[in-house]
């Protein structure tokens, strides 16, 4: 037997069931995005609906939804939102705590629904409100922090027997910035906005060296965050071995529509 | 080119097996190195006229019936050169000591034709069936180390392109799916280096065997290859030592005859340091980069300057092989071998001020407190295998064997990425610990007899059981307090196989085996039957095929984590959440042989069930005020194909030998949840070109290889939006394409090699450069994504780049 003909067969035979036809992407679909959070005890000011932006697309251009009926449910009550322009949505009440609410709105023939619980309000307790730090002043020249003396580190605390999701966010309210260590009078270090991440946690510290740079009142915001947020924010998969859909509690449609509780402290830092 | 003429030792322990007074006899014997006198497995035994023929065992022992006491015996095996002798009226009455000649050697005696086969590989002993040469592997090029998983990669059906990983993707199968045998127990995990390695050191291993599917019945419990390491014995007739030295690593290697010359040990170990080739590796498949990780800590003062720390992370892999065997007699062998490799890599640093006396703070009244403060982060990721295997084997009779083993096998793998922080004063004290704990410890206790009894020449039957205790723990802690998934899987499998190989008239070789597994965890009895043949046309055309079913019960995750590498771990199948994985493998082949060359075709065709995907992530359960978070594990059930030619060309002989192959291949997965119609594997490679050559030069010796494959199908996002989180900044989110939907770039790369052997008084060296990846190819590794001010930006991240190495080993003999 000719070995030629042996391969030719072979090779025919698999070539013949080798290869489906070349699978095709998806067409573009743009689905409603939802960025709604009720705050426990706030207006309900700023729920948005906006379509999702086509990655061809060179004018990225957000088209914000605003011809929408969006009905929001709490128990018995209903209210419809009043557009406001650009995919914004607003109802004057203020978000109840420890009550579920119901976000619904038909959009291509499809009913976009999402709900969430708004957690009730928490106190949380700081060690003192008020702090001394001393000046530093760079002027002279390198030598570093050595021998300058920073106070301790300060604890929030807050109940969380119900291990529920907390995170904590601190910044210098300011207007005007006045630096804990500069140069020649001069900032040297850009203000910032501290904020962790949601964890099971119960206690926050601040850790004046690293967290307070400007002297003045700093806002301190604990909040209580729900599942739904969490699940959002841990989402990170922006590489093409880990792109997964993207977490929602929106049916029909994409991100987020969440119930946040609040208490806020404030520390005034002072210089020695 | 030397000499086509070297010798033989043939001792003569007589132990005459004639049958009659006729001419035909049968003969037994043991193959071995004639430097060390160590047995040599799957060695090919050919009798000529009449080209009867067999393998040698793992102990090296065969056994020819119905020989003509004229005929001539042609013994071949990888690394050695060939020998063929004439049988006469003495010799078919021995018990034959076959010492065949590891190339490059010389000896003095009888002296016989032989023929130098400068190969490192054969691909011609069965269906499927490939055969590699640890000793020949240093003369492919390498990273300084010669690897045997990464030279496995460079066979055809096995893909080529995967740099980070030294697990074989065998035929569109995976490697958690390849059964890796070491000395008789399984290895679960192969990676060194976030698999920029294997996890087996070269230098002691003296055997490999590959059967990339239609495997026999005496294998099971992986549904893709098995790939079955010999480790070697030692040196039984003095004593041997060598060092190696590479940019990566330093390796050691001693062994010894004891039992007078009856037994032998060896010992075997290598470790990496850090060098700035490590490091420039390391940095190539981890995002950490040890000098801008370098980090300064600096803790709250007092009336002393503020502690520092400087700090570099610490990284390294080792591994250990010991083996003591010990032939007792010409019937009885005992071996105890093992292994023990570990990665380890430690990015811990602690900060800690003692207690110490400090001023008041404001508002305190000015008065001293004592107050301390340490802050501990662990970072600790830790992973490797610990494996032990004690063999008693028996050659009953000239008919009769038997391989008895029992083992244990242990795999772990510990990341601890936790940080505690702690703050005392006189009256008060707070602790808080953040981070994850993931920990997964795999245990196997084997026990397995394997006998082979043959009825006649012409009938083989194999038949033999198994038994293995699983225990797998799974852990995963966040804040060091709440257990996510805390998994403890108990399960066995109870084994029976049995098959006949029988030839026909010297020309068909059918082979029948079945493998039932009573699985406990489902207690159900699973049967797998299987089927082989192969056909010799005429001396130079052999027609092949298999078929045969194959269940796997263990499965390894993979959650893929592109900064800190991988994370895998192993779950038992319950068939509910976890479903036990199937194969169907059909293979149909033939092969055209020559002395000079070998033109090797396969088709093949697998049929898949049970395959799993796997993730966890943060789901929320409930409704209303009762919503919870979780952690949820979720496994996604689908079923597949895997099709494919290959096509191997094979140069046997001369200063030039090596291969060309070929691969036309496809995966195709079918999974509802991610897809309504059929979607290609991430391993899915439909073109593949591999080209190997080795240029003898006597001392010298030079070697290229060059891979080209066509892209791997990869997600990619369609579409974006992003939300404003709660602490003002904005997080992107994707829209994904139809899964697997787009193709990466082709990959290719050439790399060559160049290797000196010396003598150095009386001892042997040798020296090696080689250079990956010569022209500068950035390959692809995976893409990354990111929104800048609402435009979408694509990076790609590439595999290594142009990296030269260098080696250099020295043998005392």
């Amino acid at each position: 037997m000719n070995i030629n003909y042996i391969i030719a067969v072979l090779i025919c035979t698999f070539l013949g069931t080798g290869c489906t036809e070349k699978l095709n992407l998806n067409e573009f679909a743009s689905q409603p995005i939802v960025e709604a959070f009720l705050y426990a005890g706030h207006e309900i000011d700023s729920i948005e609906v906006r379509l999702t932006t086509s990655y061809a697309e060179e004018d990225s251009v957000i088209s914000g939804l605003s011809d929408l009926t969006i009905m929001l449910e709490e128990g018995a009550n209903k209210y419809i939102l009043d557009a406001i322009g650009n995919g914004f949505y607003r109802y004057p009440i203020k978000a109840v705590a420890d009550q579920v609410y119901t976000l619904r709105f038909e959009y291509n023939e499809q009913t976009v629904e999402a709900e969430t619980y708004v957690p009730p309000l928490h106190q949380a307790e700081i060690e003192t409100n008020r702090i001394g730090m001393t000046r530093i002043d760079l002027s002279g020249g390198p030598g570093g922090f050595g021998q300058i003396d920073f106070p301790d580190p300060i604890a929030i605390t807050w109940d969380n027997s119900n291990s529920e999701h907390y995170y904590v966010s601190m910044a210098n309210i300011e207007t005007e910035s006045d630096p804990v260590i500069s140069r020649n009078g001069e900032v040297i270090q850009r203000r910032r906005r501290m904020i962790t991440e949601p964890q099971i946690i119960d206690n926050h510290i601040i850790n004046p060296r690293a967290d307070l740079s400007e002297f003045g009142t700093y806002q301190i915001i604990v909040y209580r965050v729900g599942p739904e947020y969490v699940s959002l924010f841990e989402s990170t998969g922006t590489t093409s071995i880990s792109l997964n859909d993207p977490p929602t509690n929106v049916e029909n449609g994409l991100g987020i529509f969440a119930g946040i509780s609040t208490d806020t402290l404030y520390l005034e830092v002072e210089p020695l | 080119m030397k000499s086509c003429y070297t010798c033989i030792i043939l001792f003569l322990s007589f132990h005459l097996q004639a049958q009659s007074d006729r001419v035909t006899k049968t003969i037994s014997g043991t193959v071995v190195d004639a430097t060390s006198s160590e047995a040599l497995p799957f060695a090919t035994i050919i009798c000529m006229p009449g080209k009867q023929g067999t393998t040698s065992n793992v102990d090296g022992q065969f056994t020819l019936f119905e020989v003509s006491d004229t005929a001539t015996l042609l013994i071949q095996y990888l690394g050695y050169e060939n020998l063929s002798f004439a049988l006469d009226a003495d010799l078919v009455k021995t018990n034959l000591e076959i010492r065949l000649k590891p190339e490059g050697e010389l000896l003095s005696e009888v002296v016989v034709k032989a023929t130098a086969a400068n190969q490192i590989l054969k691909a011609s002993s069965g269906v499927s069936r490939i055969g590699v040469s640890p000793a020949n592997l240093a003369k492919l090029p390498s990273f300084g180390e010669k690897d045997i998983f990464r030279s496995l990669q460079l066979l055809p059906g096995i893909s080529g392109t995967q740099e980070n990983s030294a697990g074989l993707f065998v035929r569109g199968g995976t490697p958690d799916q390849n059964l890796i045998l070491f000395d008789g127990f399984t290895v679960y995990h192969v990676d060194h280096l976030f698999g920029f390695f294997s996890a087996f050191n070269s230098n002691a291993i003296k055997d490999v065997q590959l059967h990339k599917g239609g495997f026999g019945a005496q294998y099971g419990g992986r549904t893709s290859s098995v790939v079955e390491l010999t480790g070697k014995d030692g040196n039984k007739e003095e004593f041997n030592m060598g060092l190696g030295l590479s940019l990566l690593s330093y390796n050691a290697i001693a062994e010894a005859p004891l039992f007078a010359g009856k037994g032998s040990l060896l010992i075997a170990g290598r470790r990496s340091f850090q060098s700035s080739f490590y490091t420039n590796l390391f940095e190539s498949f981890t995002s950490a980069d040890a000098d801008a990780a370098a980090t300064t800590q600096q803790g709250p003062g007092g009336n002393r300057n503020f502690g520092q720390q400087q700090f570099v992370p610490n990284s390294y892999f080792y591994d250990l092989n010991a083996k003591l065997s010990y032939r007792a007699d010409d019937k009885n062998v005992f071996a105890l071998s093992f292994y023990n490799g570990e990665d380890d890599l430690d990015n811990s640093r602690v900060a800690d001020q003692n207690s110490f006396r400090r001023p008041g703070r404001f508002g305190g009244g000015g008065q001293q407190q004592d107050f301390s403060f340490s802050s501990t982060t662990s970072d600790l990721t830790n992973w490797g295998n610990w494996g032990a295997g004690l063999k008693w084997s028996r050659q009953w009779s000239d008919r009769f064997y038997s391989n008895a083993n029992l083992s244990y096998s242990n795999y772990f793998s510990i990341r601890d990425r936790t940080n505690e922080t702690t703050i005392m004063r006189a009256d008060t004290s707070i602790n808080r610990n953040t981070g994850t704990y993931e920990e997964n410890d795999l245990r196997d206790h084997s026990i397995k007899l394997d006998n082979r009894y043959h009825v006649s020449s012409s009938n083989v039957l194999e038949f033999g059981f198994q038994h293995t205790i699983n225990e797998i723990k799974y852990d995963f802690l966040q804040n060091d307090t709440i257990s996510v998934l805390d998994r403890l899987d108990q399960g066995s499998t109870s084994s029976l196989y049995f098959s006949d190989r029988v030839t026909i008239a010297n020309k068909l070789i059918l082979t029948a085996g079945l493998r039932s597994t009573w699985y406990s965890i489902t207690e159900a009895l699973y049967f797998e039957p299987r089927l082989s043949f192969s056909y010799l046309l005429s001396d130079r055309i052999k027609f092949k095929g298999a078929w045969g079913d194959y269940n796997q019960f263990a499965t390894r995750i993979i959650r893929e984590d592109i900064q800190q590498g991988s994370r895998d771990f192993w779950l038992l199948a319950d068939d509910e959440t976890v479903p036990i994985s199937s194969a169907t493998h059909y293979i149909l082949g033939a092969s055209y042989e020559t002395d000079q060359w070998l033109l090797d075709l396969e088709g093949y065709y697998k049929k898949l069930t049970g395959l799993s995907e796997y993730t966890t992530r943060l789901a929320t359960a409930g409704v209303g005020r009762n919503r919870t978070l979780n952690y949820e594990e979720f496994f996604y059930t689908g079923t597949g194909t895997a099709k494919g030619l290959e096509v191997l060309l094979q140069k046997k002989r001369g200063r030039l030998t090596g291969w060309l192959s070929y691969t036309l291949g496809e995966v195709l997965y079918e999974f509802e949840a991610f897809s309504d119609q059929p979607f290609h594997a991430s391993q899915d490679q439909t073109h593949e070109f591999k080209a190997v050559a080795t240029y003898d030069l006597g001392r010298f010796s030079l070697s290229g290889t060059f891979v080209y494959a066509s892209g791997r199908p990869y997600t990619a996002p369609t579409g974006y939006y992003n939300i404003t989180l709660l602490d003002g900044s904005e997080a992107d989110f994707f829209e994904i394409s139809d899964k697997n939907g787009l193709r990466l770039p082709d990959y290719h790369r050439l790399d060559l090699s160049a290797s000196y052997e010396a003598d150095l008084w009386g001892s042997k060296a040798e020296f090696g450069l080689s250079f990956f990846n010569v022209y500068d190819r950035a390959n692809i590794w995976y893409k990354e994504y990111e929104v800048v001010e609402g435009a979408l930006f694509e990076t790609n991240i590439s595999l290594l780049d142009f990296t030269p190495s260098l080696f250099i080993t020295w043998n005392l003999k």
